[in-house]
């Protein structure tokens, strides 16, 4: 990227390291962020943007690793990657000062069992509530 | 010979079958009005009894936790009464019963049934039911005063409380309604809340709490509220017709049935057109109406009634 | 006065699809509100993963019944992405003119909810009268008229010769003439205003702390349209107008999706009378890159978000859809403690529940 974006220096500031930044397709920047580092940089950018935006978060199981992109508009849109270690896998929530993110880590929870230290309410959101097969979208043991 | 004759009477002109017969062509104009003026086709005219046959013949539920007698019984009642209310409105310009004071007891007569609406729901345990026949109470509490109050003005006019009087003074097209505008008014929206329509039809709104105090009820309790409902209707109109409209009006003697019917279905007409008019009211808007709003006017109404004609 | 609880869902008069709401009131005021949702999850964004690219677009268009026609967009925005591939301008103009009808006809439907949600069942005919006609066009074009079908990847499949353009312009004057009855409906009607009219407002921060999207966000003061901030299909060739306001009641929601319909209906006119020439759509393989993409459509309930991975295999390894209805209920769960039970009605109706989107 030659000209950095607008968001750069508070980001970078937040996260505390230089930045490495991924384009995806649709034309959107992605930053790889630490969990622990999650709620700050989260912060720092709402501190910067009052208006800014939380699209949605993604989960996504990546060769075993669960990953959460946290999809946000701004001037344009820009996504932070945050890979969630342990089992079952974990990451700060950000229900509690951001309500926009309630339902979306709720899914998250649902789909592949992100455990959100913090989050209020993790009851199943969408899921049957006597559902026990484990979250539908990890892979099972044996296949593929 | 003459009892067999006011058997005739009661049983069928005009008492049970033609204010039944006559209720289920009222409920077909009101639908068929509606929904021309709503851009649709609207029912056929056989509908309202074919609703009516078919809820009689579905099955019966008695709601677990609720009194079943009173249930069976509370829809009775109501019929019973209206039926009784439509008995001493004039049809054309004959009334079964006529005396001193009827228009007081037909009006007792047709707010048995809300009553009976509002104990219905409040046997049965549901939440819908309840809210529903709390609602319905307090719309009685808010609309029969304003009734009252609209009916009092021709009666303090004519200085009558009977129906057949009442017509009889307004002959030669003394209406009252042209007298009285005001008070038409009030009677009219009156009659709406106690009919419970649109836009005073908190009681049973769909979208709100289901069929409101109706709403366990099934199969021939059912379709006897709903008769209930339909003669109620009648007889409201009947009454305004009588009271305010002229009734049948005398000039043409041998008309005077055609006259008075087509005044009916007007009137029907003119509450289908405030149905499709106007968006329903919240129940504090229903409140608001009756007590900032008619009431005062009705008393207005009266007091200058009152004092013109002393 | 004691406390009851009102459920409204899983079945309900009000509801056109299952949500269960849990309303705690005491006499006839809400003092809480619960929300549960998942009545009509289908794991769709699972079954993505076990389809084509190519059959994706059959699973996302039944994500919703309503704005089927946005779900592929922006599905196949997602994966054009991934593949690299640039949309023929004719595709791009269809695409887009299939949108903005679709955005009238969910307009009107909403208009018809609401109205009937607060008794006036007249504007409820007339609004749903009136949609049939946008119906009728989608389905002129498409040949379906909610699963129009109309997007592959790489471009559209249905043409729209110039007679079809024509009928779908008559459509279009006749709605305009209609639509006069709407904008007075929402100007100056009082039995209209009395059950609209500051009844669960939204404030510019609460759209922003629950993330709440389209209409219901424009109407409370929020400019985002992704139409106007990152123009997609043909909207870069366009002018979309911004239909804001503050008052955020639901007043303010059914003043701005009026205005919308007027929009789309001019959106329309101007693709329809300069549809350019070209192919329908590029030929695309079947194998897509690996690699990941996101796409943000405009759908007429508000920003609708997909995000696509490919490991470069023949099914996706991941689709998500994030769409508009998520945000409202959560902002409705907000709006509804402190409500007379009156206004309950108005105000679910007039959050434009989505509840197959929402569920997926």
């Amino acid at each position: 990227m030659s000209e950095r974006p607008v968001w750069w220096q508070a980001v970078e500031a937040a996260v505390g390291a230089p930045l490495a930044v991924d384009a995806v397709g649709g034309g959107e920047a992605v930053i790889d962020v630490a969990a622990e580092r999650l709620l700050a940089t989260v912060s720092a950018l709402r501190q910067a943007w009052p208006a800014l935006h939380l699209t949605a978060i993604t989960g996504l199981s990546i060769g075993g690793e669960v990953v959460l992109l946290y999809h946000l508009l701004l001037d344009g849109g820009l996504t932070l990657r945050v890979r969630c270690p342990g089992a079952p896998p974990n990451a700060p929530s950000l229900a509690p000062s951001w309500p926009a993110a309630n339902w979306y880590e709720r899914e998250a929870h649902d789909l592949l069992g992100v455990a959100f230290k913090g989050h209020p309410n993790l009851a199943p959101l969408l899921v049957a509530r006597d559902w026990t097969g484990g979250p539908p979208l990890l892979p099972v043991e044996g296949e593929r | 010979m003459h009892t067999l004759l006011t058997l005739g009477e009661l049983l069928l002109f005009p008492g049970l079958a033609y204010l039944v017969t006559v209720a289920l062509l009222l409920a077909w104009v009101d639908r068929k009005a509606l929904a021309v003026l709503q851009g649709r086709v609207g029912p056929p005219i056989y509908q309202p009894l074919a609703d009516l046959l078919k809820l009689l013949g579905k099955e019966d539920l008695d709601t677990e936790g609720s009194d079943a007698r009173l249930a069976a019984l509370l829809p009775m009642i109501s019929l019973a009464c209206a039926l009784t209310a439509g008995l001493m409105t004039p049809v054309g310009n004959h009334a079964v019963i006529s005396f001193e004071g009827d228009l007081m007891v037909t009006l007792f007569l047709l707010s048995v049934p809300t009553l009976g609406l509002f104990l219905a729901g409040w046997i049965v345990p549901s939440v819908y039911n309840m809210l529903g026949g709390n609602r319905s109470l307090l719309q009685y509490f808010c609309y029969e005063v304003p009734l009252l109050l609209g009916l009092a003005g021709p009666a303090a006019l004519a200085r009558t409380w009977r129906l057949a009087a009442l017509m009889s003074a307004q002959s030669a097209y003394h209406w009252h309604v042209l007298a009285m505008p005001v008070g038409f008014a009030v009677a009219t929206l009156g009659l709406i809340g106690k009919l419970e329509r649109v836009p005073l039809d908190t009681p049973h709104a769909k979208a709100e709490i289901g069929a409101g105090p109706l709403t366990e009820y099934s199969g021939r309790k059912l379709a006897l509220w709903r008769l209930t409902a339909w003669v109620q209707t009648l007889v409201g109109i009947n009454l305004m017709v009588a009271v305010y409209l002229g009734g049948a009006d005398v000039v043409w003697p041998y008309w005077g049935f055609g006259v008075y019917a087509v005044k009916v279905v007007g009137y029907m007409g003119g509450l289908a057109l405030v149905q499709a008019l106007y968006a329903r009211l919240r129940v504090d808007q229903v409140a608001e109406m009756s007590w900032r709003l008619l009431v005062p006017l009705g008393l207005l109404q009266l007091a200058v009634t009152v004092w013109m004609g002393a | 006065m004691s406390r009851v609880t009102v459920p409204i869902g899983p079945q309900h008069p009000l509801l056109k699809e299952p949500i269960a709401l849990r309303l705690d009131v005491v006499g006839e005021r809400v003092v809480a509100a619960e929300i549960e949702i998942g009545y009509v999850h289908r794991g769709l964004e699972r079954l993505l993963q076990e389809r084509t690219f190519q059959q994706g677009v059959a699973v996302v268009e039944r994500i919703c019944g309503i704005c089927s026609h946005a779900h592929t967009t922006a599905y196949c925005q997602a994966v054009e992405a991934l593949i690299d591939v640039d949309l023929p301008p004719r595709a791009a103009a269809i695409r887009t003119l299939l949108c903005e009808l679709e955005r009238l006809h969910s307009h009107l439907l909403w208009l018809g909810v609401l109205s009937e949600a607060i008794g006036f069942t007249t504007v409820f005919m007339y609004a749903w009268r009136d949609r049939e006609q946008v119906l009728d066009a989608m389905e002129l074009i498409s040949g379906g008229r909610i699963a129009h079908g109309a997007n592959v990847v790489g471009g559209v499949r249905e043409d729209v010769s110039p007679a079809q353009a024509r009928e779908v312009l008559t459509m279009l004057r006749q709605l305009e003439m209609q639509l006069g009855l709407y904008q007075e409906l929402v100007e100056r009607d009082r039995s209209f205003h009395r059950r609209t009219r500051g009844i669960a407002v939204l404030s510019a921060a609460q759209v922003q702390a629950y993330g709440v999207v389209g209409p219901m966000a424009r109407a409370s003061g929020a400019t985002l349209d992704i139409r106007r901030s990152a123009p997609y299909a043909a909207y870069g060739w366009l002018e979309v107008p911004a239909a804001v306001t503050n008052e955020g009641d639901v007043w303010a929601r059914a003043w701005t999706r009026v205005q919308e319909l007027q929009h789309s209906i001019d959106l329309c006119r101007t693709l329809l009378s300069a549809l350019p020439a070209g192919p329908l759509a590029r030929r695309v393989a079947e194998r897509v890159q690996a690699g990941e993409a996101v796409s943000r459509v405009e759908a007429p309930r508000g920003e609708l978000f997909y995000y696509v991975r490919s490991e470069g295999e023949r099914t996706a390894a991941r689709v998500k859809a994030r769409t508009p209805t998520l945000p409202a209920l959560l902002a409705m769960a907000e709006l509804l403690p402190g409500l007379q039970t009156g206004d309950i009605a108005a105000v679910v109706a007039g959050c434009d529940l989505c509840m197959a989107c929402a569920d997926r």
